[in-house]
């Protein structure tokens, strides 16, 4: 797994480094149960602070998505639903800010945003069930 | 007892050159295993600072303590414990790095010869070269090797990457990272090249005319320091410049821009409260929030007048 940060961007480089993880995992490019390399390896491989990558290990494991075993290594989650309703609405929420800043500035109408969001949503069949699992658990 | 104290701790520290101070009562804190990058604009008292905290120069009032030791009483063991890579090299030009080395190891009881070597292979440092024969860049490199050779708690880096090529400058980071796997190693860098300093700092602190005028986690400080660009459809509040965090507010054509240390949440709350108010979060990057601190003045919106 190939990772990326960027300083100046004016992001956090730990936060960065989430987003990646939480992509690739999203995405199967890491699938289930496989290893990510440890703190020390990747601080190196991209010349950041060890502590940044502890740090976004850290955050991950709290939110459900990677685990670590002692003396073992840090693995892909086989799932991760243990974020609350509230905070996935809350992230929801934020991209969509993001979105409409982006239609705002294109001058895009709101039929045209609605058009590209539902082209987008139709194809996440798949991950509707997986909702429907997640309100299943919190009961 | 030294064990749980701040690898730096300066209280007051004072250094006046000439009638002018060059470092102005500072009250630095660097904790131990962290590194702590010094950033300010050229003269602002980071080399200063770091020839203090070595006993290079005395200063005229203050405190120092260098991993829980007086620094001018204990200077001896403070230098057996801490590195540091001077700006500019000074060397005997006609001796050869490998007999540098020599003199090194018998300097100093920890000089780990295997990492030296490693490093030389990967700048390659010719050790055969006479130190006069060196291009700048590999002096540079030549004083960091030296700087880490000894193992010290405590490396002093003074724009350790200045004149070096991309390759060069990612080697050098791998170096530091390599340096803080694994340890209490503490590291305080002064350096411009923000991109590199935002990768390796826990901490930055900001010099400012020999003031130390922010010294903040660099997550949190990327996290507080934020512009928010706004239109109000109407005449924005006169209030606006005493919102909480609120450091400046510019104008921008029909728009405002406010820079906030921290805050945000209940900034952008108030926002809320103005009907059709349209407004932006704008991240900063290390750099952005440099050149606001260092920065002149620029032309800023008092509230009030309404044109």
């Amino acid at each position: 797994m190939w990772f990326r940060v960027e300083p100046g961007r004016g992001v956090p480089i730990y936060v960065q480094l989430m987003e990646q993880i939480r992509r690739a995992v999203a995405s199967g490019v890491l699938a289930p149960g496989e290893q990510l390399p440890s703190v020390r390896e990747l601080a190196l491989q991209l010349s950041i602070n060890p502590n940044t990558v502890s740090r976004a290990y850290q955050e991950l494991e709290h939110e459900g998505i990677i685990y670590t075993l002692r003396g073992r290594g840090t693995f892909v989650a086989a799932s991760s639903h243990t974020l609350t309703d509230r905070e996935r609405l809350r992230r929801l929420n934020e991209a969509v800010e993001k979105l409409f800043v982006e239609a705002y500035q294109l001058r895009c109408t709101p039929a045209e945003v609605l058009a590209a969001v539902k082209k987008k949503v139709a194809g996440m069949g798949g991950k509707d069930t997986q909702k429907e699992e997640i309100e299943h658990d919190d009961e | 007892m030294t064990m749980s104290e701040p690898a730096v701790l300066t209280r007051g520290l004072t250094k006046i050159f000439g009638g002018q101070p060059a470092v102005d009562g500072l009250d630095l804190e660097v904790p131990r295993g962290s590194v702590f990058a010094l950033l300010g604009p050229n003269g602002a008292g980071k080399t200063t600072t770091i020839k203090l905290l070595l006993n290079l120069l005395q200063p005229t009032a203050g405190e120092i303590r260098v991993l829980g030791l007086d620094a001018a009483k204990d200077s001896v063991a403070v230098r057996r414990r801490v590195s540091y890579q001077a700006e500019t090299q000074r060397f005997y030009p006609r001796v050869r790095v490998e007999e540098l080395f020599c003199l090194c190891k018998s300097l100093y009881p920890r000089w780990n010869t295997e990492r030296v070597t490693r490093y030389c292979r990967i700048f390659e440092l010719p050790p055969y070269a006479r130190v006069g024969e060196l291009s700048k860049g590999k002096l540079t490199l030549l004083a960091l090797v030296l700087a880490v050779g000894p193992e010290p708690e405590l490396l002093l880096l003074d724009e350790p990457a200045t004149g070096l090529d991309p390759l060069r400058r990612r080697q050098v980071l791998q170096l530091l990272v390599e340096e803080m796997a694994g340890g209490d190693r503490t590291i305080v860098i002064s350096s411009h090249q923000l991109q590199d300093v935002e990768r390796i700092a826990d901490r930055v602190g900001f010099l400012l005319r020999g003031k130390l005028i922010l010294s903040r986690p660099l997550e949190q400080l990327l996290g507080e320091e934020k512009k928010v660009r706004v239109l109000f459809p109407g005449s924005p509040p006169a209030d606006l410049p005493g919102w909480p965090g609120v450091r400046r507010v510019a104008r921008e054509g029909s728009h405002l821009l406010i820079s906030l240390s921290g805050h945000l949440d209940e900034v952008l709350g108030r926002l809320n409260r103005y009907e059709d108010v349209a407004f932006e979060v704008l991240d900063q990057t290390l750099e952005d929030i440099f050149v606001e601190y260092a920065g002149g003045e620029e032309v800023t919106w008092k509230g009030g007048e309404n044109d």
